[in-house]
C-alpha cells in the first residue's frame, strides 16, 4: 500500500515507529491451479452491510458479506481518519473487488467465487490479537470449500 | 507499507503504490482493477517461497478532467469559508452545510443515493454536539445506543462523508488528496471537529483522550486544527493507524 514518500512527514514518522515482527511460522502453502480454486475476499476495510453493527474504535470481531451483496447495501466504519471514503462510494470494487472476481470466474482465470466474504476493521490492534478471529474465519472459509483468499488491506 | 511487509516476511504479497483507501487503484477502472486482482491471485501459483513479494508496476490511472472541468478545477470548491464570516463554529458549520446542500443534492442525483449515515444522528445534530464538547461539556445527552466514543467517531465520519459528497457534486473532480485537503484545511466543520478534539484531550475519560489524539483529526492537520496538542504523545500506544 501507498509509498511512504507520498505521505506527510508526520504520518511517515508515525508509521515507521510501528514494530512489525516477522511471524514465527513460514506458512508457504501450494495448491491447485488458480483456474480450479474457489476464491474469497477478506478485507480489513471495516466494510459491512448497513444493517450490521458498526465496528468500534478497537474491534476484533468480523462481519459477513454475502457475495450477492449490492454496493448500496455496504458502508464503512473503519476507525482511521487518514483515508477518504469517497472512492469506495463511487465504486465498491475499489476496496472490495467482487465484480472483478466474477469477471475472472467468467474468463476461467479462477474456478469460482465464494458465497461469503469477510470483513474486519484493521486498526487499533496488533496482528497476534486478531489471530483467534482469523482462525474462526479460516474454519468458515473451509466450510464454503474456499481454497484461495485475497486479503485486501485499505 | 512495503517496508512493514518486508519486515514481517509474509508468504505472498503484492505491493501496490496507490493512495490509502484505494487498494485497487481508482474507481470505475474495471480493466485496471482486474489487472491488480489478477496479479495478486497469480502469486498463489508461484512455488519460489517461503516469501514472495512482488511490486505492482503501475500507478493508478489519473482522472482526466474535461476542458470545462479543467477550467473550474483551479478553485474546485469555490466557497468563501463560512468560518471566516462567523466567529462561532457551530453556526459557521450549519451555514456551510446550507451552502453545500444544493451540491450534495446534485451528487445524489448523479450517484443515485447518498452514503447511509453510520451514527444514526443528523449532521446538524452532530455539529451541535461537537459544539457542546468543544465548550467543555463532558457528557452531552444523545439519543443513541452508542457509547460516546462511538457516536462521536461515527458522527464525525458521517459529517465528513457528506461534505466530500457535496464537493463531488460540483463541476470538476478533485483527487482523493485534494478533497481531503479541502475538507481539513478550508471548512468550518473541520475546525469544529478540531475544537472538540482539543477539548477532549483533557477529558477525564482516557478513552476519549485517546480518540481525540488518534481518530478525529489527521496527524498532519494537528498544527492547524489542534495547535495545543502534540501528536508524538499518541505515537507509542498500540497499533492504531
Amino acid at each position: 500500500m501507498v509509498r511512504l514518500a507520498d505521505m506527510s512527514e508526520v504520518e511517515r514518522h508515525h508509521l515507521m515507529l510501528k514494530a512489525c515482527e516477522p511471524f514465527d511460522a513460514r506458512p508457504f502453502a501450494e495448491g491447485a491451479p488458480l483456474s480450479e480454486r474457489r476464491v474469497a475476499i477478506v478485507t480489513s476495510a471495516g466494510l459491512h452491510r448497513v444493517a450490521d453493527k458498526a465496528f468500534s474504535m478497537v474491534d476484533l470481531s468480523y462481519r459477513v458479506i454475502p457475495g450477492s451483496v449490492e454496493a448500496d447495501e455496504l458502508t464503512m466504519t473503519h476507525s482511521s481518519v487518514h483515508f477518504d471514503r469517497t472512492g469506495f462510494r463511487e465504486d465498491v470494487n475499489l476496496v472490495f473487488p467482487i465484480d472483478r472476481l466474477g469477471e475472472l470466474q467468467a474468463e476461467g482465470v479462477i474456478g469460482s467465487v465464494a458465497d461469503y466474504h469477510y470483513s474486519v476493521m484493521g486498526a487499533g490492534w496488533l496482528p497476534q490479537q486478531i489471530e483467534p478471529t482469523m482462525r474462526e474465519l479460516a474454519r468458515l472459509l473451509r466450510e464454503d470449500a474456499v481454497d484461495a483468499v485475497c486479503l485486501v488491506p485499505v | 507499507m512495503r517496508e512493514h511487509t518486508e519486515q514481517m516476511q509474509l508468504p505472498r504479497f503484492l505491493w501496490v503504490p496507490f493512495e490509502l483507501g484505494r487498494p485497487f487503484g481508482a474507481p470505475d477502472e474495471p480493466e485496471f482493477q482486474r489487472r491488480v486482482l489478477r496479479s495478486a491471485l497469480e502469486l498463489l501459483e508461484r512455488k519460489d517461497g517461503p516469501v514472495v513479494l512482488e511490486d505492482f508496476p503501475d500507478d493508478a490511472p489519473a482522472y482526466t478532467p474535461s476542458e470545462a472541468e479543467e477550467a473550474s478545477w483551479a478553485c474546485p470548491i469555490a466557497f468563501h469559508p463560512a468560518a471566516e464570516e462567523h466567529p462561532e463554529l457551530v453556526t459557521a458549520t450549519l451555514e456551510e452545510m446550507k451552502r453545500l446542500a444544493p451540491w450534495h443534492a446534485l451528487y445524489v442525483e448523479r450517484r443515485g443515493s447518498a452514503a447511509p449515515g453510520a451514527s444514526g444522528l443528523a449532521r446538524e445534530r452532530v455539529a451541535g454536539l461537537l459544539g457542546e464538547l468543544a465548550n467543555g461539556e463532558e457528557a452531552p445527552e444523545v439519543e443513541t445506543a452508542y457509547a460516546i466514543q462511538e457516536w462521536l467517531r461515527l458522527g464525525c465520519d458521517d459529517l465528513r462523508t457528506w461534505y466530500l459528497e457535496a464537493a463531488q457534486g460540483q463541476p470538476g473532480r478533485g483527487s482523493a488528496s485534494e478533497l481531503r485537503d479541502w475538507f481539513w484545511r478550508d471548512t468550518a466543520a473541520a475546525r469544529l471537529i478540531g475544537s472538540a478534539a482539543t477539548a477532549l484531550l483533557t477529558h477525564p475519560d482516557r478513552i476519549l483522550q485517546v480518540l481525540a489524539g488518534r481518530a478525529l483529526v489527521p496527524r498532519d492537520y494537528f498544527p492547524v486544527l489542534m495547535p495545543s496538542s502534540d501528536p508524538s504523545l499518541w505515537e507509542t500506544e498500540g497499533a492504531s493507524r
